[in-house]
């Protein structure tokens, strides 16, 4: 016996999420923690950065919303989140202009191309880093400077464990000290130093690395206002973790199992990959599995980049490679997982 | 004790203005009541009394014609004052008598003589069940008549599952009424075994209500039916057949048990079921569950089947402020009211009001689908899809610019049962169970 349980006219009358527009707002607010973190010690350049990928990027949108005559969804609040996020993959010293020409092709080529929010299957901040990492490799390369946060042949000693002390700070000292003689004392661990200073550094770098604290701060948050499946950064934060622990010590001359996890994670832009790049339900897989098989597949690639390729940001290099491939596997995953009749 | 539970998908919902099931009050009784003519999918009874008549309390005054009608009977005795017509939110028009009340009640408080129904042949049974215009008392309401008679066991063994199942907490009415009507509810279950020809008894019972497990079974003990229960998951919408049948093959073969075919009837239909049989009284009055944001004191109440909806929140308190919304049915899965003037009805397990936004922050239980917004493929749908669809590709395919409604697509679309959970968690609001539903509506 078949039968419809619902009758006529019968549909939810509630609706429990959060909505679309809440989601957009608050990952901005979570990724704006991090530019006010980062500007703190930059005299507000990192402040400066994220206008401008707001203002340019709400301005491309809005212009090309008027020319084709539709509705502009400004208070979606997806251009917002999208600027924001380009800003904190961008070094806080980029020039602005290449900061807005990023902005304004992350609307207009990324998303508006592709026919707006949710029919594009790159992440348009993603590809929008990608467009002035490689449009401008020099200026993206000055800005960055000589950054001690970057993983490079010039400064193996952050891909070992335990080494990342040289040269601590005295707010490092002092945080260390306690938590050794606290927390750390009760399993008999030390936290040797310059990990403390990863989270309130000072040096160039990509916003989203020098606003280390707050942006696990809003990692926090959006994980649990299920703004995203918790699950999805933290198997990426395991996979890649493991790798780093077990392979990344290998290309600066270390052995097995001589990685710096902390460092791996903390730094390279790997947590705003984790939690606002590769855990994007908008631009991955479709099924559960689809989704933790990218979510791992993107952590490993990611890995590769930064460790064995030349690219200190390697982590967005892997997820936009991953992103290229979304429409193969959802289509892979459409008929594997949804065509199929089911029964009862 | 094993729980069992459906596979993939669906929701844990809490809802705190709901009503307590701890016990129920009986509501006053209405001076006027509205008695439509028409279940809610059904078709409309024709009516056998005139304006002017006067009824007697469960008296016929509509009688069915066929399959999806069923008979109507009166609920108080009066005079039919009017007749009234109105346009439901389903889209159709219902008709009503309006009886102003009058006179004695011939069965309210009057201690009533039981009639033996053991001697009675199952289609002696079935027959009466017709007579008192029984139906499912919520979801469709489709007579229990035409369920009987569309019910064709294979050779093998039938089960009579006593559907117990509070995947929402809407369902407060279900879960009063078991505990106060429980030797009625397990005597109803074994009255619709018989009528079904089944050989067991099988309480499906949600993994809270564990105790009320134990205690039909220590009640199914005088009926001469093998009794079991099977402890479920609350996830909703664990309580649809769907969901409930994969549990309960689970079960099965967990067990090594042979239960073959489900005859599946829920609480207040097998109450019914006992009052029509065994006292020869149709269903006169329901246990409703009124609650929601916008209500004062929500609670469990016994209603008189046509009853003004208005006069029931009346019960209650009345409003806090003014409604935004106000609805028949759960949160989860009901449907607007057009007026207050609208009448409990067989079906109506719960009746609700919700203040403006809900009163609850966006995002909580309690809140009102807002204005849509693009979908933005975050995928909830498909996670929490019980039947493991891919409800935002359907709906672009059916809703789309494309229309692209295809064999495979209309195919799939008739997979869903309508449990709402795609749209109850679509972050950009969209209806992608309504239009999927009638989708799948048009295909039949």
């Amino acid at each position: 016996m078949r039968e419809k349980d619902a009758p006529l006219g019968q549909k939810p009358q509630i609706n429990l999420a959060r909505s679309t527009p809440g989601r957009m707002w608050l990952i901005s607010a979570c990724a704006f923690l991090v530019i006010i973190q980062s500007s703190l010690g930059d005299s507000f350049s990192s402040l400066g950065i994220a206008l401008v990928t707001v203002l340019s990027a709400t301005l491309t949108e809005a212009l090309l919303c008027y020319h084709s005559r539709k509705s502009i969804p400004l208070k979606d609040g997806s251009a917002v989140a999208s600027a924001l996020i380009l800003a904190i993959l961008l070094p806080n010293h980029i020039p602005p202009l290449y900061a807005a020409a990023g902005a304004a092709f992350a609307m207009g080529i990324i998303k508006f191309s592709f026919g707006g929010l949710g029919s594009n299957w790159l992440n348009p901040a993603a590809g929008a880093w990608l467009f002035v990492r490689f449009s401008w490799p020099e200026a993206f390369r000055m800005a960055l400077g000589n950054s001690p946060l970057i993983l490079s042949p010039d400064n193996p000693a952050l891909a070992f464990s335990y080494s990342t002390g040289t040269g601590s700070s005295a707010v490092d000292g002092l945080v260390r000290s306690i938590l050794n003689g606290s927390i750390f004392s009760l399993t008999r661990a030390e936290l040797p130093g310059g990990y403390i200073d990863l989270f309130i550094s000072s040096a160039g770098g990509i916003i989203a690395d020098r606003g280390l604290g707050l942006l696990l701060l809003g990692t926090v948050i959006i994980s649990a206002t299920q703004v995203n499946r918790a699950w999805a950064p933290a198997l990426y934060l395991g996979v890649y973790g493991a790798l780093v622990r077990i392979f990344g010590a290998l290309p600066f001359g270390g052995e097995l199992g001589e990685g710096d996890i902390l460092f791996g994670i903390f730094s390279g832009g790997t947590l705003a990959a984790a939690f606002l790049l590769s855990g994007d339900p908008a631009t991955g897989a479709k099924s559960t599995t689809g989704f933790l098989l990218t979510i791992a597949a993107a952590a490993f690639t990611g890995f590769i980049f930064r460790y064995f390729g030349a690219e200190p940001y390697g982590v967005i290099l892997a997820v936009l490679l991953l992103n290229t491939l979304v429409p193969l596997i959802r289509d892979i995953e459409s008929g594997f997982f949804y065509e199929k009749q089911r029964s009862p | 004790m094993k729980v069992y539970s459906f596979p993939r998908g669906g929701i844990s919902f809490e809802d705190p203005t709901a009503p307590s099931a701890a016990e129920s009050r009986t509501a006053f009784l209405p001076g006027l009541s509205v008695i439509p003519l028409m279940q809610y999918s059904g078709v409309r009874a024709a009516p056998v009394v005139s304006v002017g008549d006067f009824v007697k309390e469960g008296m016929l005054v509509g009688r069915g014609r066929g399959p999806g009608q069923a008979n109507v009977h009166a609920t108080v005795p009066g005079r039919v004052v009017k007749t009234v017509s109105w346009k439901t939110s389903g889209g159709y028009t219902n008709e009503a008598l309006v009886i102003r009340l009058e006179g004695a009640f011939e069965k309210l408080g009057k201690k009533e003589k039981p009639f033996s129904w053991r001697n009675m042949s199952p289609a002696d049974i079935r027959r009466s069940i017709g007579e008192y215009g029984l139906v499912e008392m919520e979801g469709a309401g489709r007579p229990l008549e035409d369920i009987f008679a569309a019910f064709q066991p294979g050779s093998g063994p039938l089960t009579m599952v006593i559907r117990c199942v509070f995947d929402d907490p809407w369902l407060a009415a279900d879960r009063v009424l078991c505990r106060e009507r429980l030797k009625e509810v397990v005597e109803g279950g074994a009255i619709a075994a018989r009528a079904a020809k089944a050989s067991r008894l099988l309480f499906a019972v949600s993994r809270q209500e564990a105790a009320l497990g134990e205690a039909f079974l220590l009640e199914a003990r005088n009926w001469a039916l093998p009794a079991s229960v099977v402890l479920t998951g609350s996830r909703y919408p664990q309580r649809n057949r769907r969901e409930l049948e994969l549990v309960l093959r689970n079960y099965e073969k967990k067990e090594g048990l042979s239960l073959g075919d489900f005859f599946i009837l829920g609480p207040a239909s097998l109450t019914a079921v006992y009052d029509a049989v065994k006292f020869q009284k149709p269903v006169l009055d329901r246990y409703v569950a009124v609650g929601g944001s916008a209500v004062k004191n929500p609670q469990v109440l016994k209603v008189r089947i046509g009853s003004r909806i208005g006069d029931v929140f009346e019960e209650c308190g009345g409003f806090i402020g003014k409604p935004e919304k106000i609805a028949i049915g759960s949160p989860l899965l009901g449907w607007s009211l057009a007026d207050l003037y609208e009448p409990v009805v067989k079906t109506s397990f719960a009746v609700f009001a919700l203040r403006e936004n809900g009163g609850k922050p966006d995002g909580q239980p309690g809140g009102k689908p807002g204005r849509e917004h693009r979908c933005i493929g975050c995928g909830e749908c498909r996670t929490v899809c019980p039947v493991g669809l891919d409800p935002e590709d359907l709906y672009k395919r059916i809703g789309g610019a494309g229309n692209r409604k295809g064999p495979s697509t209309l195919r799939r679309v008739a997979e869903c049962h309508g449990c709402g959970c795609c749209e109850l968690i679509c972050p950009s609001m969209l209806p992608l169970s309504s239009v999927i539903s009638n989708a799948a509506r048009e295909k039949h």
